[in-house]
């Protein structure tokens, strides 16, 4: 069963509470509690009474089977519902019935025997304004109740709740021929109490529920079928309902048969509350009250809890599998339906959900696999994911991306960092692999991305290819053991490519026994798990133990290990929602009043951009950036990624050609900084210009002597102003428009080739 | 750049540039307007100004509140 | 076969106790049902199927977990926690007297009131006035029987309102001219005028008088001292829904001096005549269906679309440029998340500035197209200064807002009201529905 049909099927969101599904008449208890807390007995008594028919009698009467269900009972006592019950019966103000205001109806109901049960079902037959004849043996109403309650009680009740009901009470009349009655009335409810006659109806074995007689339009129930008296008061309000199904359609419906609730409570974290005890049997309205905060509103709500994305957005997996459900498959006339397209992008994928949920449902990969179809159909905003997909591009393009193998007969092992931290800082891979070299000679290394930006962007072919190129380099170094520093790259190996041996960076680096300095300053701090490493129980142990060798102590975070969160990047869904991903962040930086040690370079960069000291466990490993550092930009990332190339190719492999890159960009910080905050990338800038350059298409300013060009690069037009300094380029401006500028082939005969990089 | 103090001339041609009908398109619609361009090649210069001026404001007029 | 579209809440129309309710398709169309333990069922037609309603709904969350208890019933308290939206409107009754006394009315005039000093609304006024960002509504009863009107739009003014608008019936601004002057250079932005139809049978019907002949003299004198006029028919089933392709295009003909028509479905709050059935309703989509069928090509169902800033519900918008051949050049068109940009104005900010720009006039008086209708050379559209121009100028937009009343409130639509009525007694901002809501006698 994939996640959807999971959800679908086994989520427990729509389960009842233990108490509605052990109650006869399946009372909606929360919402009753709901009244009760808010004092509200009128509404509370009317629900009651609503669902049960005679409040008085059944007040006094019911067994509470949901006590024994009750989850309170594990901790200190289960709720005392029926003292709530008889509180709202005592302190409704109004206890009128409803006069329903309905057109009579041209149908005949027999009801036999007054016992309660008949009469629950005469009443509401009565209410729907069907004509009801109750036939009793006796000369008395009320049946068995004379033996449970006083008259006082049940001959009052039963009068208040047929008071704006007609029906024929005809006593001291047994029936000896039940085919008379069947001839003369639409249908008939036989209840004839315990060791009552059934006048041979009752067809084979008895099951639950009132019982469809051998002869069409016939029902039985109540205590003649055994059952106590609430049961049959139960029984006798479900009959009325299945006559009248009976009566519209003309078929002999079933009484529902309910499977017990799947329902599975969190019950950690609830305190020892003591049940109210009344002083003389019945609640006042502040103990009725006080009784109903103890009730915990029993839903399953595992995921809801955990889960930021489904707090923010208010949203449970099936409201969620629907909205995306309507989205991919719309049935409208205006085609492709937008409304889930931003939730889709908004999932961190981060696995929590799956963690938490006790029927093991994966939200995060149904929204992935939700993602992959969208985009098949190419109906998701490109905007979302472009930048990061050109990121991608970018770290396999040969500006960023190198395979080394050392000359060695085989290799054992290869050192795979990842795509974003080298970006972060180039220390990260050049100061361990320089530990690996040593220790471990022929360790090979590949610089590249796992394709982890494609499949959040919901490309599977493009992470198929990505896979595929993988693999082939894998094969070629003869089936290394992988060694990452990135948690996500190994999360989606262990998924995609599990054929692929792996470890992580951390743990190889502890076993190889690296020597731990000693920090220069002690603090206390708390070690942040990424959300992509929650099973990796080994790789928690070892990194707490590599940080108290530097010295530090560590105070544990609310949420780590297997219940790690988000930092925000799972998904890279920072461009399609912004303000999620903010408060995220800070909500992640608030969970901890010191300083965090991460192992993930990029939860080290997101918490570093809202200002929280952090350092990655490289940092405290190799001496490198310390707790204030600030993260790197996006031009910065690349020039990183480009140095790395570049200086390891060189060293490790005497390769000169990348020395004669990229001509360097200089400019003064406020120009950087408008960069920036605009997006737009020194690559991009660098491509404007290199397309200026080997065209020749550039304008020349004759008083300042600075070259103005443009060029389209995806779907905006930048402009930049610039001019040569050496091999490189000064930049005054950048700027740009979506409007797109249309060429026209031929500039009226004077020129006949458009412009175009060769 | 100081848009009063400038000069432009294409650099290709050697050429000042003269105001003449520039093409653009978004998002469906198709709209022209007058700028500088090379009279031999046809390029075109669009400063600062009118792409963060009256071009954003077609760009919000089109792409709805 | 029935299928539940929507739960929210609602309110009984007989006590107004809050009950929860159902949007339920059956037959074809969505109809509100509800329950309360006391009254009984209720049920109301609340969209037609003329257009998806699901896609019509597009990102809107419903309800869940609701914890507002007291909601609609916010006249002491205000806007509570859970409302969604800031003010982008706020309406001000500067008076509770009317020169007439239609069928119709939500405020549900009264003669006999005392109106408040102009100090007296100046004090009130400062009370909610955020310099730059109000857009105030001057409201009543009939706001030109004062005739210190121009004296509270000064005001309003003075006190860094953004924009000033008056909702009237136009008769005054009819007979009197220089009321219209003086209202001009007090800083008046613009009127929303009571609007019916293009025949006086249906002025009788609805006011009682003949009105059709004042009402094109009001709009000259606005149009001669600048002040950009939107018209606003009332829609009410059986006296003007054959009317409404006539209102559009005397509409668009006369633009620049009308920016817009405002339609108002018939809802039943106030001073209501019946309670009413099915049949005296007109839903959105019937609304858009009826515009886009007697426009006669004029306007087309896709460019009108759900409001934003509000609940996709309550209204629906579309923006035009009005051409000099007389048609309407569309802007609106049905986009995705792909291109919209993420600002960081709220939503409520955002439709303000771009109401208010659309409705105001900008200098320049000449009309929108010639007045013999002859198709005559269109100005290019493709001209970026004659676009903005033009859009700045002959901006036109037809928008409905679907007020809401005891038998059809939708807590779900209630909460993201950005239209706030200014509350005399507590002196709180309350949501136009909560404000003028009318339970059964």
């Amino acid at each position: 069963m994939d996640d959807k049909e999971k959800i679908k099927n086994c989520c427990l969101e729509k389960e009842v509470a233990p108490c509605v599904s052990a109650c006869p008449f399946r009372f909606d208890v929360r919402e009753f509690i709901s009244r009760v807390r808010r004092g509200n007995f009128n509404l509370a008594y009317r629900l009651y009474s609503n669902a049960v028919g005679f409040p008085c009698v059944v007040s006094e009467l019911c067994g509470e089977e949901c006590a024994y269900v009750c989850p309170r009972k594990h901790i200190d006592r289960p709720i005392g519902l029926r003292m709530i019950e008889l509180a709202a019966v005592a302190y409704a103000s109004n206890k009128r019935p409803n006069d329903y205001n309905l057109p009579k109806k041209n149908k005949k109901i027999a009801v036999i025997g007054a016992g309660i049960s008949g009469l629950a079902c005469a009443l509401r037959l009565a209410n729907k304004k069907y004509d009801v004849t109750v036939l009793e043996k006796s000369g008395r109403i009320g049946g068995n109740l004379w033996n449970k309650l006083s008259p006082d009680i049940f001959l009052k009740e039963i009068k208040l709740q047929f008071e704006n009901e007609e029906y024929e009470l005809l006593l001291n009349q047994e029936v000896t021929d039940i085919d008379k009655i069947t001839v003369q009335y639409d249908a008939v409810y036989i209840a004839t109490g315990c060791k009552g006659t059934d006048f041979g109806l009752i067809p084979g074995d008895v099951e639950n529920g009132p019982v469809r007689g051998s002869v069409k339009g016939v029902y039985l129930g109540g205590e003649m079928l055994g059952g106590d008296t609430v049961k049959a008061i139960a029984e006798g309000l479900e009959t009325a309902t299945l006559i009248e199904g009976y009566i519209k359609t003309e078929n002999m419906q079933k009484p529902h048969k309910y499977l017990p609730t799947r329902i599975k409570l969190n019950l950690s974290g609830l305190k020892r509350e003591e049940r109210i005890v009344s002083a003389n049997g019945l609640y006042t309205k502040q103990e009725a009250s006080a009784e109903a905060w103890r009730c915990i509103e029993c839903r399953c709500d595992f995921c809801m809890r955990s889960c930021d994305m489904m707090e923010y957005f208010k949203k449970t997996p099936k409201m969620i599998e629907e909205e995306v459900h309507a989205t991919i498959f719309p049935g409208s006339i205006d085609g492709n339906g937008t409304m889930a397209t931003r939730l889709i992008s908004t999932c961190n994928q981060c696995g929590l959900c799956k963690e938490a949920c006790p029927e093991d449902i994966d939200v995060g990969m149904f929204l992935r696999q939700s993602h992959i179809a969208m985009k098949k159909k190419d109906a998701m905003p490109w905007v979302y994911h472009k930048f990061w997909l050109r990121d991608m591009e970018f770290a396999d393009s040969g500006r960023a991306s190198f395979v080394y193998a050392p000359d060695t007969k085989r290799h054992r092992f290869v050192f795979f960092p990842g795509c974003q931290v080298g970006g972060s800082d180039p220390d990260y891979v050049i100061k361990p692999y320089e530990f690996l070299l040593e220790k471990l000679p022929d360790t090979a290394l590949m610089l590249m991305c796992c394709g982890a930006p494609a499949l959040w962007a919901g490309d599977e072919p493009l992470y198929k290819k990505s896979c595929e190129k993988i693999t082939a380099e894998w094969e070629k170094l003869g089936r290394p053991v992988f060694i990452f520093a990135c948690p996500t790259c190994m999360k989606f190996f262990h998924e995609y490519m599990p054929e692929i041996k792996d470890v992580m960076l951390v743990d190889r680096l502890a076993e190889l026994g690296i020597d731990v300095p000693e920090a220069n300053d002690s603090c206390l701090v708390s070690v942040f798990d990424p959300c992509s490493c929650r099973d990796q129980t080994s790789t928690h142990k070892n990194v707490r133990e590599l940080v108290k060798k530097t010295g530090y102590s560590i105070e544990p975070l609310g949420h780590e290990g297997k219940d790690a969160r988000c930092c925000s990047w799972g998904g890279q869904i920072s461009i399609a929602n912004p303000p999620y991903t903010q408060w995220i962040v800070k909500k992640r930086i608030s969970e901890g009043k010191h300083p965090y040690v991460v192992y993930c370079s990029n939860c080290r960069d997101v918490f570093a951009g809202e200002g929280k000291p952090v350092r990655h466990i490289l940092d405290l490993l190799f001496r490198l950036r310390g707790w204030n550092a600030l993260p790197p930009t996006f031009s910065e990332r690349r020039r990183n990624r480009e140095y790395l190339k570049k200086k390891l190719a060189l060293e490790l492999a005497g390769d000169r050609s990348c020395e004669t890159m990229k001509p360097k960009l200089i400019m003064d910080v406020e120009t950087a900084a408008k960069l920036n905050k605009t997006k737009i990338l020194e690559d991009d800038v660098l491509d404007v210009i290199s397309f200026c350059e080997m065209t020749g298409r550039k304008l020349i300013d004759e008083y300042t002597g600075h070259f103005t060009g443009y060029a389209e690069i995806e779907h905006m037009t930048f402009w930049v102003e610039y001019a040569l300094d050496g091999d490189n380029f000064r930049i005054f401006n950048a700027y740009g428009h979506r409007m797109k500028i249309e060429l026209e082939e031929v500039w009226n005969g004077r020129k006949q080739v458009k412009d175009e990089m060769r | 750049m100081d848009e009063n103090k400038s000069r432009m001339k294409c650099a290709r041609c050697n050429v000042e540039l003269v105001p003449a009908k520039a093409h653009f398109s978004y998002l469906g619609h198709m709209f022209h307007t007058e700028v500088q361009r090379c009279p031999e090649c046809g390029q075109v210069f669009i400063p600062e100004s009118l792409a963060s001026g009256r071009m954003t404001e077609v760009e919000t007029s089109i792409e709805d509140k | 076969m029935d299928k539940i579209i929507r739960e929210t809440y609602s309110v009984c129309p007989v006590c107004g106790a809050q009950i929860m309710a159902q949007l339920i398709c059956t037959d074809g169309c969505v109809y509100m049902q509800k329950r309360c333990a006391e009254h009984g069922d209720f049920s109301t037609i609340v969209w037609k199927n003329n257009y998806d309603l699901i896609s019509w709904y597009g990102n809107v969350e419903p309800i869940s977990d609701w914890k507002c208890l007291y909601c609609p019933r916010c006249m002491e308290a205000g806007l509570c926690t859970n409302h969604l939206n800031d003010t982008c409107c706020v309406l001000f009754e500067v008076t509770s007297r009317c020169n007439l006394r239609c069928k119709f009315c939500f405020a549900d005039n009264h003669q006999d009131i005392e109106d408040l000093s102009v100090n007296e609304l100046r004090i009130r006024m400062y009370s909610f006035v955020k310099p730059g960002r109000t857009l105030i509504q001057l409201s009543g009863g009939e706001p030109t029987v004062r005739d210190d009107l121009p004296e509270i739009v000064k005001c309003a003014v003075d006190l860094g309102c953004r924009y000033v608008q008056l909702n009237s019936n136009a008769i005054r601004l009819a007979e009197d001219e220089d009321y219209v002057r003086r209202l001009a250079e007090a800083g008046l932005s613009f009127v929303f005028m009571q609007f019916d139809g293009m025949n006086d049978d249906i002025y009788i019907k609805l006011c009682g008088r003949l009105l059709l002949n004042i009402k094109k003299k009001a709009i000259e004198n606005c149009a001669k001292y600048g002040i950009g006029v939107t018209l606003v028919p009332t829609v009410v089933p059986g006296v003007n829904t054959e009317d409404i392709g006539n209102i559009l295009r005397f509409a668009v003909y006369s633009s620049p001096a009308v920016r817009g028509v405002h339609f108002q479905p018939v809802t039943y709050m106030g001073r209501i005549p019946f309670v009413p059935d099915d049949s005296l309703r007109c839903t959105l989509d019937e609304l858009i269906a009826i515009i886009v069928s007697q426009s006669c090509g004029l306007v087309m169902a896709e460019n009108l679309q759900p409001s934003r800033c509000d609940h996709p519900l309550c209204g629906f918008h579309g923006d035009f440029v009005v051409q000099k051949d007389g048609k309407l050049f569309p802007l609106t068109q049905k986009r995705g998340d792909a291109e919209c940009c993420c600002g960081s104005e709220s939503p409520a900010v955002r439709n303000r500035e771009f109401v208010g720009r659309r409705w105001k006039r900008v200098a320049g008086h000449e009309a929108a197209s010639c007045c013999c209708y002859q198709a005559e050379k269109d100005g290019d559209m493709t001209d970026i200064d004659y676009f903005l121009d033009r859009v700045k100028k002959f901006g036109f937009t037809i928008t409905s807002m679907a007020f809401q009343d005891a038998e059809n409130i939708d807590l779900e639509r209630l909460r993201m009201c950005s239209l706030h009525v200014y509350d005399f007694k507590s002196g709180k901002l309350v949501p136009f529905c909560a404000h003028y809501l009318t339970l059964r006698k």
